[in-house]
């Protein structure tokens, strides 16, 4: 299900453009599946992490 | 290094020392460690995180820590033993059978340590069950891992959960544990996640990279691959399923890999490897959040498990 959903939002141009604006919405999709799925059409990197080196406690 | 790995890998080091008096498995020992204390640590690391993110202090947690990767250890031996892998290890130039004894010693010595630290003994007990009980998951997880029979995405997720993040969660939990005597449902959950995600980016790169270990040469079966073998549907790419289904040979198809690397992207293959393991990371992320831990522990922790 999830697969298939996947699979119909790539390859549908019109489908990644209502699914940003929240036109399209896609039940049975998590918030954070629904996440993952926009930055994949957005190409983007997941989250602004403070990166530190310094995890030793 | 920094101070607290140097500390980790420290405590590993003595453990060792006054454990193996036979000189040939000692040196064998020692190197092990030295190599496991160039990489990340990762569990040694997150049992520690997690201790003090739960109010624990004192520099005892270091050895539950090394007793953690002296388990991690231990599988990782038993694994290369299992797929003949990882030949840069110097565990791999010990003969077989005197590396599966290394291997049993330091599950052991993995106990051993746990149950030496100095913590209240209801919580060494509770950690050294919760301990014992990941690592018969985890078999779990590797016995399907190595029957190589998973059908779906589902039993791909199911196998992953035993095996890898089951380790995940267990040195997590370890940290959880000997700080507040219980485990914790938001940490059980979020670490498997966090060990989700890292499989699936494990499992993409090994689908990639031919030149050593690739799933799709040894036809293992990872999500990645399922994905890219249902997607298959151009002529130009049935050698992918042929090949996968045994009616090619790695000799008809070895020299395939740049072509190998197109399909994959075309199929799409690589967007929904990424697709997946980022929703378990922002999944991950959402159970974090509702914690409303403070902001060090968890940009901490969110730096730990990117």
């Amino acid at each position: 299900m999830l697969k298939e959903m996947f699979q119909n939002i790539v390859k549908n141009p019109q489908a990644q453009v209502q699914f940003q604006s929240g036109q399209l919405q896609l039940a049975g999709m998590t918030s954070w599946e629904r996440k993952a799925l926009m930055d994949i059409i957005r190409n983007e990197k997941p989250g602004n992490v403070m990166r530190t080196n310094r995890y030793w406690y | 290094m920094e101070d607290g790995a140097m500390k980790l890998a420290e405590e590993m080091e003595a453990q060792v020392l006054r454990s193996f008096a036979e000189d040939y498995l000692y040196e064998a020992a020692l190197a092990s460690v030295k190599v496991k204390a160039t990489e990340s640590l990762m569990c040694g690391r997150m049992t520690l995180l997690h201790y003090r993110m739960f109010g624990g202090v004192g520099d005892d947690i270091y050895r539950a820590a090394a007793a953690v990767e002296f388990m991690i250890l231990a599988l990782d031996i038993i694994d290369d033993i299992q797929d003949d892998d990882h030949k840069a290890m110097p565990w791999n130039d010990l003969p077989k059978n005197i590396a599966l004894n290394l291997a049993i010693a330091f599950l052991t010595l993995s106990h051993e340590t746990l149950l030496r630290c100095r913590f209240p003994s209801e919580h060494i007990h509770k950690a050294a069950m919760y301990l014992s009980r990941q690592v018969i998951t985890a078999t779990n997880g590797q016995t399907l891992d190595l029957l190589n029979n998973i059908a779906t995405e589902e039993e791909y997720i199911t196998m992953v959960k035993q095996k890898s993040a089951a380790l995940l969660v267990c040195a997590c939990m370890i940290g959880v544990i000997l700080a507040t005597g219980d485990v914790s449902p938001h940490v059980e959950e979020y670490a498997m996640e966090i060990g989700v995600s890292a499989q699936i980016k494990n499992d993409f790169r090994d689908l990639l990279n031919w030149d050593h270990k690739s799933d799709f040469l040894q036809r293992k079966r990872t999500l990645p691959l399922l994905f890219l073998l249902s997607s298959i549907n151009q002529e130009d790419e049935r050698w992918v399923a042929d090949y996968f289904e045994g009616r090619l040979e790695l000799s008809d198809i070895q020299h395939r890999s740049e072509e190998f690397a197109v399909i994959v992207e075309r199929t799409g293959t690589s967007m929904y490897a990424s697709f997946r393991e980022r929703s378990s990371y922002y999944h991950f992320r959402e159970i974090l959040d509702s914690m409303g831990l403070e902001s060090p522990w968890k940009q901490a922790l969110i730096a730990a498990a990117e």
